[in-house]
């Protein structure tokens, strides 16, 4: 496992702890954005598998998709968990004031840690 | 339904509204033939000789371009013509087949085509003043995106979807070859986002894949997007096209 994988992992174990913090705060956008960021670091980890480091969100999911979405090498539902993880992002954000309830972020958080899970497995077997 | 449309000349966008289905056309002639009526579910499906399904499903893509409006009262759902300039455009075209738009157009289940589509000449209605020239001139992947996006949820959301809408750079026309497609759904109630999420899920996720773009959605509800509120929203519905 390469230390930058090793960093982005223990990355998205820090947001995902945070993300378990506003949620119990009922800080929907902050937890929301928590989520996304793990689920963002996790792709990340995948890519730099593959010698790929693409930086901005968007490029993250591309790349993620291009990839991981319909190779087989990891469960595909992880990208549409990606994509929908950072729509909820938006949705929740304070500008778009859009009604997102707690149990629609859990969910999300919950996915980030099948995710993290997935990703510790590839990437252990894929140095 | 609020509706807040671009007129434009694009045949792209006319095929995208018209698809191929002449249930569709009928329905639209039905209610454009009586422009101050509105007329129920039943009596539409039973004036233009479909099933309640196949009527429910056109409906919703017609309200969903824009071109056709939804009422609920009481029990009863109505349906009448929209008074929209991109809504009066397209009656037009009906009313004058000698200039229709060709019927070949994506009828949601068609792949995408990614490649850009040449600027065209403005398009002239015969028997009317020159089509105006849309000032935004959305792209043309992000219209077809949306036509098939459109085409796909109306069934799968039936009643529930008050509008599909492209909003964002692509819908300005200011939009970088890799921009976003960023979509609007409208329903008249959402009780759970996430449901909502995962309910298109598979389907976003494909046409992003497909196009190595990402499409990304926001769920509104039918009374917010109607709201006159401040914000981003308010930003979001000014920029809107309905497909």
């Amino acid at each position: 496992m390469s230390e930058r994988a090793v960093q982005l992992i223990e990355g998205a174990e820090r947001a995902i702890a945070s993300a378990h913090r506003e949620l119990d705060a009922e800080d929907t956008e902050a937890a929301a954005e928590r989520a996304c960021v793990a689920m963002l670091r996790l792709a990340k980890a995948c890519l730099d598998v593959d010698g790929l480091a693409p930086g901005p969100t968007q490029a993250v999911c591309i790349a993620y998709g291009s990839q991981f979405g319909r190779s087989g090498r990891m469960y595909s539902a992880y990208h549409r968990w990606l994509l929908d993880a950072a729509d909820l992002r938006k949705a929740s954000s304070g500008d778009l004031n859009l009604p997102v309830d707690l149990a629609s972020i859990a969910t999300a958080v919950e996915r980030a840690e099948i995710f993290r899970d997935a990703v510790v497995r590839f990437v252990e077997h894929n140095p | 339904m609020r509706t807040i449309v671009l007129v434009t000349e694009n045949a792209a966008a006319v095929d995208m509204v018209m698809g191929k289905s002449s249930i569709r056309r009928r329905i639209l002639a039905l209610l454009i033939a009586e422009p101050d009526q509105r007329l129920h579910l039943r009596e539409i499906q039973r004036r233009v000789g479909t099933s309640p399904g196949t009527a429910s499903r056109e409906l919703a893509l017609l309200v969903a371009a824009g071109l056709v409006e939804r009422e609920a009262e009481g029990h009863q759902v109505y349906f009448r013509p929209t008074s929209s300039p991109f809504a009066t455009m397209v009656r037009t075209l009906l009313l004058v087949p000698a200039v229709q738009a060709p019927d070949h157009a994506a009828n949601g289940v068609a792949p995408v085509d990614a490649t850009p589509e040449p600027a065209r000449p403005p398009r002239t209605i015969r028997g009317s003043a020159p089509a105006r020239t849309n000032p935004r001139r959305p792209d043309a992947l992000g219209l077809r995106v949306l036509s098939r996006l459109a085409a796909g949820l109306g069934p799968l959301y039936a009643e529930r979807l008050a509008g599909v809408f492209l909003y964002g750079a692509r819908a300005r026309g200011d939009a970088q070859p890799d921009a976003d497609v960023e979509i609007v759904v409208v329903l008249n109630t959402i009780d759970r986002y996430g449901d909502e999420l995962e309910r298109t899920s598979a389907a976003f996720a494909g046409i992003s894949l497909e196009l190595g773009l990402i499409v990304s959605r926001v769920f509104v509800s039918e009374a917010a997007w109607q709201s006159e509120i401040e914000g981003r929203l308010s930003v979001m519905r000014s920029e809107a096209m309905s497909g």
